[in-house]
């Protein structure tokens, strides 16, 4: 009987022993494993789940405060908080650099990069890397928020990114891209930085339904791009508005720029760009709407400007571009420049300072209308000459000058001036 | 009455020096975040990289890069430049006479108009960065030369 029993004993242990074989088989060869850290689990730190991670793995994070200098993954792995995790860059490093392709981050908070004008301290640094995903994070109080470059193919999408600083010296951008290409950044909000966006030579990438408030320089900054789109973004009250510089090929459509205001704060200033669209944009109360210097081939169509310093500033050295559909209402200043000619179109505008009439009734005014008025061109010129405006010679000027143009540029005219708003 | 005159001459005194002050071709501290770049019209942002140009007649332009300082230096008339000013990389606070100033292209350090120029006031502190980070010293001349080269 005893005998049975030990035979029997032994017989299960060893199917036990098998089994257990045939599980850690089974768990070293399946594709991916989920490592769990946490106060309660075998993995307390981030990188030491990193270091035991194979590519295709996830990390699962449980709640908590983890600070472990600069987290470095180079291994194409999901890493997932639950519950808010936080990382901490203690006000010194930089918290996470990912060097890998395939990486995923989601559902932490990082808060305190520290700042480093050199290395350019980021909460998330991407490097050389393609199809990552940065997605429903929250960003606080990092020098630079998330900062990719030499990168391709990769999403930034639902994540919250906010910033204190005062300087715009002791300030970076919170996202960054250099030199990437394919990109999507999609639903974030980013407040507080230097810049919101800021692309820097990003080719075939888009920008949509973020929004982009209280930055300290521009809500979004390009320079050397091309071919990239930006949508249904919001930019609110930042230092300087909306940039777009040395640029071809730029797609902005259904944005608002909205509260820009200062001596050199625009609602979007364009320096040298061409062949771009902007379209079924509202501008409203900006120092200056859309500064326009040194563009070619743009088309401006649709667009709403309502009660800007000025809707337009249009610099000698831009031409060929179009001006139609749009509704300029309100404005102190239509439209200024500083030529005495003219190089570009204005047609079938809705003008609130239009005074003519349509007797064919054809909703298209009789007369045409010159936005461009006498005072408007000599305080482009002279700057304080502005504290005449409103007054009654300014008024009398500008009507002398409606009837008899002498210094206006006499080509800057719209020929079909629209009665009513532009639906 | 004699007290008066005394004042007025004060007065006459603090008129005639202030005008001699604003005369001089100092560079005036750039005031980063407030101050536009003349020849990009960006906001000047980062100290490491700012610049100065004062004309024969002491108007002074501001740029936030040097390549835009170079670049703006090559549009003006010759004959009308005063003196040009770049920050110091290792004292941003210092800003150097650009003639005597010691250049480096490093891709590592990037300027905000791209071209990665930075200015240093004495060969060790650049020999210092050049260990860190690498580049090449570029001369002014050289560097006018580049600017022009990459941009038009």
């Amino acid at each position: 009987m005893l005998q049975k029993s030990i035979r029997f004993f032994d017989v299960t242990s060893r199917w036990i022993k098998f089994f257990l074989i045939a599980i850690v088989c089974f768990l070293n060869s399946s594709e991916a494993k989920t490592i769990r850290v946490g106060a309660n689990y075998k993995f307390q730190t981030i990188q030491s789940a990193l270091s035991f991670a194979v590519n295709g793995d996830s990390i699962l994070v449980s709640k908590g405060l983890y600070s472990e200098g600069t987290i470095i993954i180079d291994k194409s792995i999901a890493l997932i908080g639950e519950s808010l995790p936080v990382i901490s860059g203690d006000n010194k490093y930089e918290i996470m650099k990912i060097v890998s392709d395939n990486v995923i981050v989601r559902g932490f908070e990082f808060r305190d990069a520290g700042i480093n004008f050199i290395y350019e301290n980021s909460a998330i640094k991407l490097d050389g890397v393609a199809n990552c995903r940065i997605e429903k994070n929250v960003f606080f109080n990092n020098f630079f928020g998330i900062y990719l470059s030499r990168s391709v193919s990769c999403t930034i999408t639902d994540n919250e990114i906010t910033a204190f600083q005062t300087k715009e010296t002791y300030s970076g951008n919170g996202i960054h891209l250099w030199q990437c290409g394919d990109m999507i950044i999609k639903r974030n909000k980013i407040k507080g930085h230097r810049d919101g966006i800021y692309f820097e030579f990003v080719k075939r990438s888009s920008i949509k339904d973020n929004l982009s408030e209280n930055n300290l320089r521009y809500g979004l900054h390009f320079m050397f791009s091309d071919s990239c789109s930006y949508a249904h973004n919001y930019f609110t009250n930042n230092g300087a508005g909306v940039a777009v510089m040395f640029t071809k090929n730029v797609d902005m459509h259904s944005n608002h720029f909205k509260n820009n205001w200062g001596g050199s704060a625009y609602g979007l200033l364009l320096k040298d760009i061409s062949d771009s669209r902007i379209y079924n944009n509202i501008f409203s109360k900006n120092s200056c709407a859309i500064y326009l210097e040194g563009c070619n081939r743009i088309s401006t169509e649709r667009n709403d400007f309502i009660e800007n310093g000025w809707a337009l500033r249009l610099m000698a050295n831009s031409m060929d571009n179009v001006f139609t559909k749009n509704n300029f209402a309100g404005n102190t200043f239509d439209v200024t420049t500083n030529s005495t000619r003219n190089y570009n179109l204005f047609e079938s505008n809705y003008w609130s300072e239009y005074k003519g009439y349509d007797l064919n009734k054809d909703g298209i005014g009789d007369v045409p209308y010159r936005p461009v008025k006498l005072f408007s061109f000599i305080s482009e010129k002279i700057r304080p000459s502005l504290i005449l405006i409103r007054s009654l010679f300014v008024d009398i000027i500008n009507l002398a000058e409606n009837i008899f143009p002498t210094l206006t540029p006499e080509g800057l005219i719209d020929r079909k001036p629209m009665m009513k708003k532009i639906q | 009455m004699f007290k008066n005159v005394l004042f007025i001459n004060a007065l006459l005194l603090l008129l005639i020096s202030s005008t001699f002050l604003s005369c001089q071709s100092k560079p005036e501290p750039i005031l980063y975040g407030e101050d536009e770049c003349d020849n990009c019209k960006m906001t000047i942002s980062d100290p490491k990289y700012g610049a100065e140009l004062i004309t024969d007649k002491g108007k002074i332009f501001k740029f936030d890069s040097i390549e835009c300082l170079a670049d703006y230096s090559t549009k003006v008339e010759s004959g009308t430049i005063g003196s040009m000013w770049v920050a110091d990389f290792s004292n941003p606070e210092n800003l150097i006479n650009a003639l005597d100033a010691l250049y480096l292209k490093s891709d590592r350090l990037r300027s905000p108009m791209g071209l990665n120029l930075s200015a240093f006031n004495n060969s060790p502190e650049l020999e210092k960065v050049i260990n860190e980070f690498g580049g090449d010293r570029i001369s002014w001349t050289d560097l006018i030369k580049y600017v022009s080269e990459k941009w038009n």
